[in-house]
């Protein structure tokens, strides 16, 4: 090792405490650098792999393909498995045996072949997937049907497979057209809720059950079959069938769409499906926003660390550079030459990156996997995925980490170094460097004396006369006091806007029924799990309304630039809701309405619910507001548009007629358990009448009443999955509010552990620069303390003039850091407010926990560093010694 | 033979109002082997002229020519370089490197040229300044005799043209002063090592072959002690 080198790693040993700091400050940048492409990577696989899980693994799907042309899709560049399905047909789910259910009395039978079983998404539960012909495997849904005990791995099953068809009637002018139907059509029935379908040309094919499946995803709610599985073999498609293809390719590239272009085209198919989510998570994609975004954010993260690191790792070597500066002057002295100068921090550099940068690595692999196995549960929940993070790592980016790392490093060292060049030997001789003020560099205000004291004139003018190590703490203190702050901001905005979307929804599980079973649903009004109920029927209609009475933030919601006159009527839909008796007359009394005529059906009476949520096109945001402006002695005529021919030109023509009309009595702002405003969007009312009314207005226009069930409940994911598994409901939709909102809430706090790990991993690194500073600054001065010392400066003076630098550094970065973070929480507010509503708050807890934690850090690197020097010989420090 | 030869050098610090004349056309030489001391009053100009002539400090005008090189003619690189080879300097405070030791001190011209240090060469030189059992300490260990003995041997490691020394026992008692004073005048005779010391004190001086005295950065007389 030649001698400047061997020089610069003594000194760096020499000045152990120094050199540690600015090693950890580099492993905390490196490590953050090396965290976000990491976590980059590991999120695109989380979500290349939910993907395969839900989706499968495949890349272009053709659907319906002749079997005669199957030698064109296997003529596919990209075709390394070719996935089929032949889909069988149904079978009566009673010829198993079992009672039918109105909306699922069949058995529906799929043929995938041993690429489609390996590469779509089957999940087995038990036993094992068909691996020949006559083997299948059932859903555990309907395993379920057959009781707990039942055991069906290893029976035998005769299906009499057919084709489901709806015939329609004939008419006069011709024969009803006959249409084959699938697991995307529900049951046809009749208004005696009979199936009116046929299953058309059944065979009977004997099964072997060896295995149990989860239910397919393409299985839907209303899917009239319940799906099984059977093995395809190829050979035994007749040449007049058809099938579903998929070709999985093991090395796309973005040929790949030509090529799938080319195949549509023989096979003279206008759609076919590509697997765009696949494509893209594997870095393949002919235009894709998600990709840009990422990458955008990335590099926005990558640049906001990069600055962070390189204002820690410049000051880091700057301090070195000055440190030295007698070393690198004795060395020019004997004829080091700039180079050689240069060459010597540089090298500094080298060492700090031979330590850090691998240590930095496996700190981001730590700390990401410990982060990912303490987020996975509520990742999942939030993000509604299947898999799980898993860290991921390849050469590509270690070798991106360490590129960016080292150019970090370089680009920090960089010109520390071109100063180290340009020390003389006359500076070091004369030990002069400081001498280059002048008094104009060290001026302070007159008041600072007279104020504060001789030790705070001096804090102040040692601040000054170092202007660019002060300025660079100044700036860290700015970069974590700005991100800490508007982070906090944005997470609160975040947590306000969620209140504010998902305000006004006030039930946890809500249920919605097609065949409303009295019985049924009296039995679950039973379930301990439900705190509290409300059942609600509603019919929907269309009033007239006059533009007048729409407040004016309706008004130009709904028209936008293009106001009509207030003379004109508007078309509105208005929901009415039917509360039980006591409940209405709870909301009359207090919206002191008289309840007599709410009871009276010959004369339908409604209170509206007069609040509604608008979305101003001008203003770019939503806003709360009234529904209408008149909600005493308004009678709104109910109207109902209908077609009465067409025109010269073939446009249908419709024509207003009305039915009846209901008068409202009064408004209320109080939401019963179920009623969400803004629901139904903003050219949308809701207005509450008695259950009488109700079917009397029913009764008037060609509507049908809608069930639901609102749910207050303590466990509602318990609610949820005891009506699922344990009501057997038929033609019902669930939705779990409760679940939606811890979703958003989740996401929060997904976003809140990496926010703040950030931002806590910033403040480290600035709080590295902030020890560093000070007390290298402290320690250089430390012949002038003793000769303060020396002429009669008291302890308690010297803490004092310790104390007002270190208020100066902190007041100093406030005044920057302040404003600075004012002004971007400000426009986070504005771009936040533009899609939601809610009032611009100054996250003041964040405020004041910054402010202390700011005073601690600089007080204490003072305060430390100080009692070093106070401790030591006057005498020695004031000789001339080698330091 | 002129080793060292100065033509109208000047050196002025600030502007204007603020101008401090330190050196004043000085013009003088020195020949090969010869024991020059500078002497003169505090702040009559003395260091800034070793500097000058020692290539660590740049002149406003004039010429220094070491061994017929116009050193202010050299780029930085060369310059340095050239002082590394041709230049040998003592400081009043040593200026050793507080985290090398004596051996590498001493070689430190040696190993910044990438020279492999000649052991025999560096033992003899060891043993004439006595400090054949301190080779591996640090400079903090050692007397201030000790360290001034170092940075002689750092001085004449490379044979220089001229070796220049800035109060070289100011630092020092009597004994150490006459010690390294004994040292340098021998190496003056013994290797014909041209010598230019600054110094206020009259035995040293007139030790020398020459004594130029500088007052007020003007170079004020010449005078010979040993023709």
């Amino acid at each position: 090792m030649n001698i400047v080198n061997k020089l610069t790693l003594r000194h760096m040993l020499l000045n152990k405490r120094r050199t540690l700091v600015t090693i950890i400050g580099v492993i905390v940048s490196v490590a953050m650098i090396s965290a976000v492409t990491m976590l980059g990577l590991s999120f695109l696989d989380l979500l290349k792999r939910d993907t395969i899980a839900n989706h499968g693994e495949w890349h272009m799907n053709y659907s319906e393909v002749p079997t005669s042309k199957l030698d064109i899709v296997k003529s596919s560049a990209y075709l390394d498995e070719l996935l089929l399905e032949h889909k069988l047909g149904y079978a009566p789910i009673e010829e198993q045996g079992l009672e039918p259910t109105t909306y699922k009395p069949y058995i529906f039978v799929t043929e995938y072949n041993e690429a489609a079983l390996d590469k779509l998404p089957v999940t087995l539960v038990e036993g094992r997937l068909p691996q020949k012909q006559n083997e299948i495997v059932v859903p555990k849904h309907y395993v379920q049907l057959l009781g707990e005990s039942a055991q069906v791995i290893g029976k035998s099953i005769t299906l009499n497979i057919g084709d489901r068809f709806y015939y329609e009637e004939d008419t006069p002018e011709g024969k009803g057209t006959a249409w084959k139907l699938d697991q995307s059509d529900s049951i046809t029935l009749d208004e005696q809720k009979n199936n009116v379908e046929s299953l058309v040309d059944p065979k009977p094919i004997t099964y072997t059950i060896v295995g149990i499946i989860e239910r397919l995803n393409n299985e839907y709610v209303v899917a009239p079959g319940y799906s099984f599985v059977a093995y395809l073999d190829e050979d035994t498609l007749s040449i007049d069938t058809s099938v579903n293809t998929w070709i999985f390719s093991g090395d796309p590239d973005k040929g790949i769409f030509v090529d799938a272009d080319r195949i549509a085209s023989e096979l003279g198919m206008e759609h076919y499906d590509m697997n765009t989510d696949l494509l893209r998570f594997q870095f393949i994609s002919s235009n894709d926003n998600f990709m840009y975004t990422l990458y955008s954010m990335i590099t926005i993260i990558m640049v906001v660390i990069m600055v962070g690191s390189i204002s820690l790792i410049y000051n880091a070597f700057g301090i070195s550079v000055a440190d030295r500066s007698r070393y690198l002057g004795m060395l020019a002295s004997v004829g080091a030459t700039k180079r050689q100068k240069r060459n010597s921090v540089l090298f500094e550099g080298l060492i700090i990156s031979a330590i850090s940068i691998p240590l930095g690595i496996l700190s981001a692999m730590l700390g990401l996997s410990i982060t990912f196995a303490a987020i996975n549960p509520l990742f999942q929940e939030t993000m509604s995925l299947t898999e799980v993070l898993v860290l991921r790592v390849n050469i590509w980016i270690i070798l991106v980490s360490i590129a960016i790392s080292l150019l970090t490093i370089m680009l920090s060292v960089w010109w520390p170094a071109r100063r180290a060049a340009r020390v003389s030997a006359i500076d070091a001789i004369r030990q002069t460097q400081d001498v280059k003020l002048s008094r104009k560099h060290v001026k302070t205000s007159k008041l600072t004396r007279k104020l504060f004291g001789i030790e705070a004139e001096i804090a102040m003018k040692n601040i000054k006369r170092n202007k660019r190590r002060y300025q660079i703490t100044i700036f860290s203190l700015v970069i974590s006091i700005v991100l800490f702050l508007t982070v906090s901001s944005l997470t609160d905005a975040m947590k306000r806007a969620q209140f504010s979307t998902s305000a006004g929804i006030n039930y946890d599980i809500s249920l919605y029924f097609e065949e409303y079973d009295e019985s049924k649903i009296e039995l679950l009004k039973q379930n301990e799990l439900i705190k509290q109920y409300n059942i609600i029927e509603s019919i929907n209609s269309n009033v007239e309304i006059p533009v007048e009475l729409l407040p004016k933030t309706a008004q130009k919601a709904i028209f936008g630039s293009e106001m009509p006159s207030t003379e004109q009527t508007f078309n509105m839909s208005v929901f009415f809701y039917a509360l039980d008796d006591e409940l209405l007359k709870e909301i009359a009394a207090k919206s002191s309405v008289n309840e007599t005529g709410l009871f009276d059906p010959s004369h339908p009476q409604a209170i509206l619910y007069n609040v509604n949520t608008y979305y101003s096109r001008a203003e770019n945001r939503y806003v709360t507001d009234k529904s209408l402006l008149q909600t005493h002695d308004l009678n709104l005529p109910l109207v109902e548009w209908y077609s009465v021919g067409e025109d010269s030109d073939g446009n249908i023509e419709y024509d207003i007629r009305e039915f009846g009309s209901v008068e409202i009595v009064g408004e209320s702002n109080e939401a019963p358990l179920g009623v969400v405003r803004g629901q139904y969007g903003q050219s949308t009312m809701i207005a509450f009448v008695s259950k009488a009314t109700l079917e009397q207005l029913n009764s008037q226009f060609d509507s049908y009443i809608q069930r639901n069930i609102y749910m207050l409940s303590d466990d509602p994911m318990a609610l949820e999955k005891d009506v699922r598994e344990n009501y057997d409901f038929s033609g019902y939709s669930l939705r779990n509010a409760y679940k939606s909102k811890q979703e958003e809430h989740g996401l929060i706090v997904i976003m809140n552990v990496f926010s703040y790990g950030f931002i806590s991993l910033i403040t480290l690194i600035s709080i590295a620069n902030i020890l560093n500073t000070i007390s290298t600054g402290i320690q250089l001065r430390k012949r002038e303390f003793a000769m303060l010392r020396s002429i009669g400066m008291s302890e308690k003076g010297f803490y004092r003039m310790i104390n007002y630098e270190s208020i100066l550094y902190g007041v100093k970065s406030l005044l920057y850091g302040l404003p600075t973070s004012a002004l971007i929480m400000f426009l986070i507010y504005r771009s936040m407010s533009k899609t939601t509503f809610y009032s611009f708050q100054v996250p003041w807890l964040s405020v004041f926990i910054m402010l202390v934690v700011l005073f601690m850090i600089v007080g204490f690197s003072m305060l430390y560093s100080g009692s070093k020097v106070k401790k030591g010989s006057i005498v020695d420090a004031i000789k001339q010694d080698n330091l | 033979m002129d080793i060292l030869k100065v033509e109208g050098l000047s050196k002025v610090y600030g502007k204007g109002e603020n101008e401090v004349k330190a050196l004043e056309n000085i013009s003088f030489s020195v020949k090969k082997g010869e024991f020059v001391a500078i002497i003169g009053p505090s702040g009559s100009g003395k260091s800034t002229l070793l500097h000058l002539l020692g290539g660590v400090d740049k002149p406003s005008s004039g010429k220094v020519y070491v061994d017929g090189t116009d050193m202010y003619s050299l780029g930085e690189t060369q310059l340095a370089v050239f002082r590394r080879r041709q230049i040998g300097l003592i400081y009043q405070f040593y200026n050793l490197i507080p985290v090398l030791t004596v051996e590498e001190n001493i070689t430190l011209p040696l190993l910044l040229d990438g020279h492999k240090v000649n052991k025999e060469e560096l033992n003899t030189l060891v043993n004439t300044l006595n400090l054949q059992e301190r080779l591996q300490h640090l400079p903090n260990q050692l007397s201030g005799g000790q360290q001034q003995r170092v940075s002689i041997g750092r001085a004449v490691i490379n044979h220089p043209a001229i070796i220049l020394a800035d109060e070289p026992t100011g630092n020092l008692d009597s004994k150490n002063s006459k010690e390294i004073m004994d040292m340098l005048v021998m190496f003056n005779k013994r290797f014909n090592q041209t010598l230019i010391v600054i110094t206020h004190d009259e035995r040293i001086a007139l030790q020398a072959d020459r004594i130029v005295t500088i007052e007020d950065g003007r170079l004020e007389k010449v005078e010979v002690i040993r023709p």
